[in-house]
């Protein structure tokens, strides 16, 4: 840093009426509008407040020490009576132009201070015309002091400044509770988005930033949004252009980016329903048969493998503990199929209301006994049989190790518990 | 004036996106779990404890764990659910099963050479089983001839540990102390 005396040109113990002639001068050649720059103007002004604030320190301590010394000498007799008076009015008159010399030097840093106060401000107003003329490269042009400023005044405001620290303790919170990338980059560059928009006074600053925190928050704490973020990129890209169109033509053309919008917000709500529901109504991850169309609506299902048939024709004499069937629903209650895998040894459990599409072993014979229950086949919704205890099942061989059967498995009335006892 | 009536529709929906009962509605794996019954798995497990040391014992499990579900499932083992007799803190383990954050779990760490843990596909009917080494004891192993080994397996579709259900799984596992060195 350079020295101040230096700066102005003037040497140390130069008079107050000195320095500010020579800070005149120095100013009409350092002043932007006078071909100087603005980082010569500001170092010209800090040396020249430092220097005055030097001097009132000097000029305060030698009054200090000369008041206390005029106290000693007023203690001692009535010999300086005689010139007490003569001493008492020289201590006034250089009362007189102490006070008189501060109250220069307060007027200086006084009109600097005005200087740097209306400087700022007339930087804030350029600012806002060039964001509202569109030139948002002007918001590199923030000082820290200003962004300082915005924070002390957020922190001192009240309940918008409590309101604003919530949001970002929100983001913060959720960023450190989820550790996802997006979401931390969306919440960090709106909430840095709004507090500049706030600090720059720009209403529609903070309301895309605004928007921006609420998306943030929802990938979040609504996975499937973030999972459309993740998993289709491509789809997200093309909202944010499409989000970026919609700004320019709300701007230019309002019903044309209404109509934009209106279409964006079409495909959004389709997508997501896409993500969230795929299967049409089953979004537990259940797995849905191949055709991956609810039972109730194929046509002529074919019916059970022959050997499940022959099976059920020859086994029922053999199963005293088939029950009869109960009594069919008016009403079909919907039908949400899963899949299973008859391996040996596994437990099958067939759940009420809900049907089943079974695999076993191709070209093998496979048969499954309950503990719990029965069960019945279906074509559809269409009860094929009585309800049975235990099933012996066929399909042919297959290039995979499990084919499914053609038929659906349902339990009779309450859950049913199969144990597949054989393989072979 | 609009970005403060923003800002409170902001907060309004956020605090309500914040509820703890939210977060529970919206988890899923419901329908997994009603095809779960207690002999939807099959845990077998022996163990082993060795003093590491003069105070501290390591407890070592050789477990297998059997797929009888009838479904194809992503599986692993859930950190922090395993525990023997009084060891607990497990951090290694070996084949077999991962140990899986749970979907609750805010942070954790992992041993960076074998990357982040992923689950394991096991078709129905399969058995899978790897080692697990336990090593936070209260007393030494074994004050008996079993001691109840208690873990939780991690359960999904998918390989999405976001999507997973835990399913608690315990036996009374044999156990041995091999001699201190």
């Amino acid at each position: 840093m350079r020295d101040p005396y230096d700066i102005l040109g003037v040497s140390r113990d130069a008079s107050f009426e000195e320095i500010r002639r020579a800070y005149r001068k120095r100013s009409k050649e350092v002043h932007p509008d006078l071909g100087g720059s603005h980082e010569a103007a500001v170092e010209l002004n800090t040396a020249y407040a430092f220097i005055l604030n030097e001097i009132k320190k000097k000029e305060q301590q030698r009054a200090g020490e000369e008041a206390r010394s005029q106290q000693r000498s007023n203690e001692y007799g009535s010999s300086s009576q005689a010139d007490g008076g003569y001493s008492h009015s020289r201590s006034s008159q250089q009362d007189a132009n102490w006070k008189n010399k501060f109250r220069d030097i307060d007027e200086e840093l006084e009109a600097m201070r005005r200087a740097s106060e209306q400087y700022e401000s007339q930087m804030r107003a350029k600012q806002r015309a060039a964001w509202q003329a569109g030139e948002h490269v002007t918001w590199a042009k923030l000082t820290w002091d200003d962004l300082f400023g915005f924070f002390t005044r957020t922190a001192s405001s009240g309940l918008k400044g409590i309101g604003l620290l919530t949001v970002a303790l929100l983001g913060i919170g959720s960023w450190l509770l989820e550790l996802n990338l997006v979401s931390a980059f969306i919440l960090a560059g709106s909430l840095i988005g709004f507090a500049l928009s706030v600090a720059l006074k720009s209403d529609k600053g903070g309301l895309m930033s605004a928007v921006l925190v609420l998306l943030g928050l929802l990938t979040v704490w609504i996975p499937p949004t973030r999972s459309l973020l993740f998993s289709n990129p491509l789809a997200t890209i093309s909202v944010l252009v499409c989000l970026a169109l919609i700004l320019k033509f709300a701007r230019e053309a309002g019903r044309a980016g209404l109509m934009t919008g209106g279409v964006v917000a079409l495909y959004l709500i389709a997508t997501i329903i896409s993500q969230v529901n795929p299967q049409g109504g089953n979004s537990h991850g259940a797995v849905t048969p191949k055709a991956s169309v609810p039972v109730v609506a194929q046509p002529t299902a074919a019916p059970p493998t022959s050997a499940a048939a022959e099976n059920k024709q020859s086994s029922a004499p053999q199963q005293p503990q088939a029950v009869a069937p109960p009594p069919k629903p008016q009403v079909p209650p919907p039908v949400e199929s899963r899949e299973l895998t008859a391996a040996l040894g596994v437990k099958l459990v067939f759940n009420p209301d809900v049907a089943y599409q079974l695999k076993v072993r191709s070209g093998m014979t496979t048969t499954i006994h309950a503990s719990e229950g029965t069960v019945a086949f279906y074509s559809g919704d269409k009860r094929d049989g009585d309800c049975q205890a235990s099933i012996t099942l066929t399909v042919p061989s297959s290039s995979l190790p499990y084919s499914p059967i053609n038929s659906f498995i349902r339990s009779c009335g309450s859950r049913a518990v199969f144990e597949v006892t054989t393989v072979k | 004036m609009t970005r403060f009536v923003t800002l409170g529709a902001g907060l309004a929906f956020a605090f309500a996106m914040a509820l703890p009962s939210y977060s529970q509605v919206a988890s899923n794996g419901s329908a997994l779990l009603d095809q779960l019954i207690p002999d939807s798995f099959k845990l077998e497990a022996n163990a082993t404890a060795a003093q590491n040391g003069l105070i501290d014992w390591r407890t070592a499990i050789s477990y297998s764990i059997t797929n009888k579900s009838g479904m194809n499932l992503w599986m692993g083992i859930a950190l922090d659910s395993v525990s023997i007799g009084t060891c607990s803190n497990a951090q290694i383990y070996h084949g077999g099963l991962a140990l899986l954050p749970t979907p609750t779990t805010n942070a954790y760490s992992f041993n960076p050479s074998q990357g982040l843990p992923r689950p394991v596909m096991v078709p129905a009917g399969g058995r899978v089983a790897g080692m697990i080494e336990v090593s936070n004891c209260a007393a030494p192993n074994p004050g008996f001839e079993t001691a109840p080994l208690s873990l939780s397996l991690m359960l999904g579709k998918t390989n999405e540990i976001k999507n997973m259900v835990e399913f608690p799984m315990s036996i009374d596992a044999p156990i041995r102390q091999i001699a201190p060195q």
